[in-house]
């Protein structure tokens, strides 16, 4: 740049862009439905749901990218994406396509997005979403916003506010993509809650092809090696936690933690104090130095609530603590509070869910 | 009361998970034979908890590698004391 062309006057206050007319035509919101060996990431459910009311917000459809190898199973995914709240599935099988890569993917995906020209394109901040929303961002030439935990409508512009944790959480901020289209976010699985399914709701099934032979692809599957750790400990996933602090008194009563998560079928989770003294396995600590964990329901026993535990599960939809004293941090967060002796408590609790989930079986 | 964890919660830390770089030589030596038990009184970050039979209990996490316990349990030479790793421990931000 010379030096006296003058940089054009930063507009005062919010600033106001008006939007290349052949982008006002992009209209729509679609969220990519990230499969794995038939296997749709949960992520995907949930950013339907949450696509859905933003879809309801600015009165336009909700659509579900499906990329993969196989037929059936593209379509067994759309028919779920129709339960999760979508309108129509954009389909694409090609054998090119059936283990995740980064160049068919991105080619099917941004083949599309010219077709069909959706405003807004959410992916899941897993490994493969944030891999895929880069190349896909960066050839549109368009904004994205990576590893959102917010997202809301501006009610001013219509533009897709999406909010991100940064600088190590400190720090929140929203980004909007003023003028470029589509307005692409990758969002943190499990911070937006799982939508209901509406079994009876269907919808209309795009299918495209992809122009791409294997010969044109660089990167070649040889093996797929299966994480062993996924047969273990799945905190991140669960429903219901029941966890266990240094209030547990000592190993053994950790058994009444596994009865009771036994019975609600529930996973397993303790504060820092318990892994440090053997009393549960490393990987199932929640909290800052830990797992993080959204459950429906999460069951503290014993445990204070200390900031560095609370920050590993403090947006748990219900908050059950058990813990003897009555001043314990915890109860300031908690949805329920029982002041009273844990091993007491538990296997109480243990019996009366056995008896009512057994009622319920047999009612049902 | 602000509790010294929320304290340690302004700091910034890279937990090195199982392998904590303080240890206790002899638990039965901070049980048995030390009857001050310094460690739970000085350190700055609380690391050192004594149970009430005495048993000592040692969580690195919030660990400020200022060194005093190593130098309070003159008497006994019973911590064995290093660094964490490289990249890890406490990472003083505007130290
Ligand atoms: C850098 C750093 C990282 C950390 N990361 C984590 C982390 O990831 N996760 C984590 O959990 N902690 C973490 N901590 C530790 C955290 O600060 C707390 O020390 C810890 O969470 C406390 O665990 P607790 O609640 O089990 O034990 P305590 O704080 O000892 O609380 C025990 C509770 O049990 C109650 N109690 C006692 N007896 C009974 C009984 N019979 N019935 C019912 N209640 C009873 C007590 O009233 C008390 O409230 C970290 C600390 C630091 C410095
Ligand atoms: S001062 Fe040393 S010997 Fe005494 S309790 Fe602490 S670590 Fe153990
Ligand atoms: S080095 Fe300092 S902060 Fe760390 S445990 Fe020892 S006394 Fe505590």
């Amino acid at each position: 740049m010379s030096e006296n062309t003058a940089a054009p006057a930063k507009p005062k206050g919010k600033k106001r862009l008006e939007l290349d007319p052949r982008l006002a035509a992009y209209k729509g919101i679609w969220v990519f439905v990230e499969m794995e060996r038939g296997q749709v990431h949960q992520v995907s459910w949930e950013l339907l749901g949450e696509g859905r009311k933003l879809a309801d917000i600015l009165n336009v459809e909700l659509g579900a990218v499906i990329l993969g190898g196989s037929n059936d199973e593209l379509a067994a995914a759309a028919r779920s994406a129709f339960t999760y709240g979508a309108d129509v599935a954009y389909i694409v099988a090609d054998p090119v396509l059936t283990d995740y890569r980064n160049e068919p993917y991105t080619k099917a995906m941004t083949d599309l997005v010219n077709k069909y020209q959706p405003e807004i394109l959410l992916l899941g901040a897993t490994t493969l979403g944030r891999d895929l929303a880069g190349s896909v961002a960066t050839t549109l030439l368009t904004g994205l916003t990576a590893d959102c935990t917010e997202l809301a409508i501006d009610p001013d512009n219509r533009g897709l506010l999406a909010t991100r944790p940064t600088f190590g959480g400190s720090l929140l901020c929203t980004i909007q993509t003023l003028n470029y289209r589509p307005q692409m976010a990758t969002i943190r699985p499990r911070v937006m809650a799982m939508p209901d399914t509406l079994p009876e709701r269907s919808g209309r099934v795009i299918s495209e092809n992809l122009q791409m032979q294997e010969d044109d692809i660089i990167a070649k599957v040889l093996q797929f090696i299966p994480d062993e750790a996924q047969e273990q400990a799945q905190l991140a996933y669960a429903d219901i936690i029941v966890a266990g602090g240094r209030g547990m008194g000592k190993a053994e009563n950790f058994r009444l933690i596994w009865d009771l998560a036994a019975v609600l079928g529930a996973e397993v989770g303790g504060s820092r104090p318990v892994t440090h003294a053997g009393w549960l396995p490393a990987d199932r600590q929640v909290g800052q130095s830990g797992k993080t964990v959204r459950p429906k329901l999460y069951i503290a026993a014993g445990i204070s609530g200390a900031i560095q535990h609370r920050v590993g599960m403090e947006s748990s939809d219900v908050i059950i603590a058990i813990n003897n004293d009555p001043h314990a941090p915890i109860f300031d967060f908690a949805t329920y509070g029982i002041v009273g002796d844990a091993v007491q408590i538990l296997p109480v609790l243990t019996d009366a869910f056995r008896s009512r989930l057994a009622v319920n079986r047999r009612a049902g | 009361m602000i509790k010294i964890e929320e304290k340690l919660f302004q700091n910034r830390y890279r937990v090195d998970e199982g392998h904590p770089h303080i240890h206790i030589i002899n638990p039965e030596v901070c049980a048995d034979n030390c009857s001050a038990q310094s460690c739970t009184y000085v350190c700055p970050a609380g690391c050192y908890v004594a149970d009430e039979k005495g048993d000592i209990t040692l969580t690195t996490d919030g660990c400020l590698e200022c060194g005093t316990c190593r130098i309070i349990c003159n008497d006994h030479h019973n911590v064995a004391w290093e660094y964490p790793r490289g990249g890890h421990g406490i990472l003083f931000k505007f130290g």
